[in-house]
């Protein structure tokens, strides 16, 4: 007769890391813009423009927290997407950085 | 410097030879920040999620960089002088992907001649105490200046 007998080792679960991988997942990054003395304030918001599709008066009032406030967070989005707006302004070499949202 | 204004973004900048042999002149410098200039991570933050990312967007920087230097060099062959009243003009057809493409390549230039200068805030460059041979940097990080903003004039 065959009997089910219990594992000697049970397959183990860490929720530490499905709990961090979750967490990067769900809260996304954050997608920020620094001031600089170089870029000029008409081309940041023309960069604004192109690289989220906002109307003048949103890049503009972005534009206008980066030259005031030092930053602007320009978004929240998934790791990928988060990447690709960077990458896009670093393209037109605005100084850009994503970081995990808390 | 003329820009005439077409709708639909579109517009005709017309240059004489003096500024067209400046923006030839720095033009012709890029690329001039360095491809690997950007990070997608902050100085403090090293996530190493991002750190794979990071490399692979700086080679394709390099990469496209290299690209948009070919295009550069088409571009500046395809514009060829007009005669008209006596003196030479050069006229330059603009749509907005071609204006975006110019304050791209010129911002690039400003920024890398930026960097070349250590990075003065305007207060340095107002002091005017600057080497000789920092004068040809300083003029082309002025010119591509002057250039972005008079085609991001027209385009607005």
């Amino acid at each position: 007769m065959f009997v089910n007998a219990e594992p000697m080792v049970l397959p183990g679960i860490d929720p530490h890391v499905d709990q961090q991988t979750k967490e990067a997942h769900d809260s996304g990054y954050l997608v920020i813009c620094w001031d600089d003395p170089v870029n000029l304030m008409d081309y940041v918001t023309h960069v604004f423009q192109k690289v989220f599709g906002w109307n003048r008066s949103k890049a503009e009032h972005h534009m206008m927290e980066v030259h005031q406030q030092g930053k602007s967070l320009l978004a929240r989005a998934s790791m990928e997407t988060a990447e690709h707006y960077v990458h896009q302004l670093h393209r037109y070499n605005l100084h850009a950085t994503m970081e995990k949202a808390q | 410097m003329k820009c005439i204004r077409k709708g639909d973004g579109r517009f005709d900048m017309a240059l004489d030879e003096e500024e067209w042999q400046a923006l030839k002149n720095v033009l012709i410098q890029y690329p001039k920040t360095p491809a690997d200039h950007h990070s997608l991570m902050s100085k403090d933050d090293q996530d190493p999620d991002l750190r794979e990312s990071d490399d692979w967007l700086k080679e394709s920087g390099s990469q496209h960089q290299g690209e948009r230097k070919q295009q550069v060099k088409a571009w500046i062959e395809s514009i060829h002088p007009v005669e008209g009243d006596g003196k030479t003009e050069y006229q330059i057809e603009c749509n907005p992907d071609r204006a975006d493409w110019l304050i791209e390549i010129l911002n690039d230039i400003r920024v890398g001649c930026w960097l070349s200068l250590d990075c003065p805030t305007p207060d340095d460059l107002a002091d005017g105490e600057w080497k000789r041979e920092d004068w040809p940097t300083m003029w082309a990080m002025e010119i591509s200046g002057m250039f972005q903003s008079v085609i991001l004039k027209c385009v607005m």
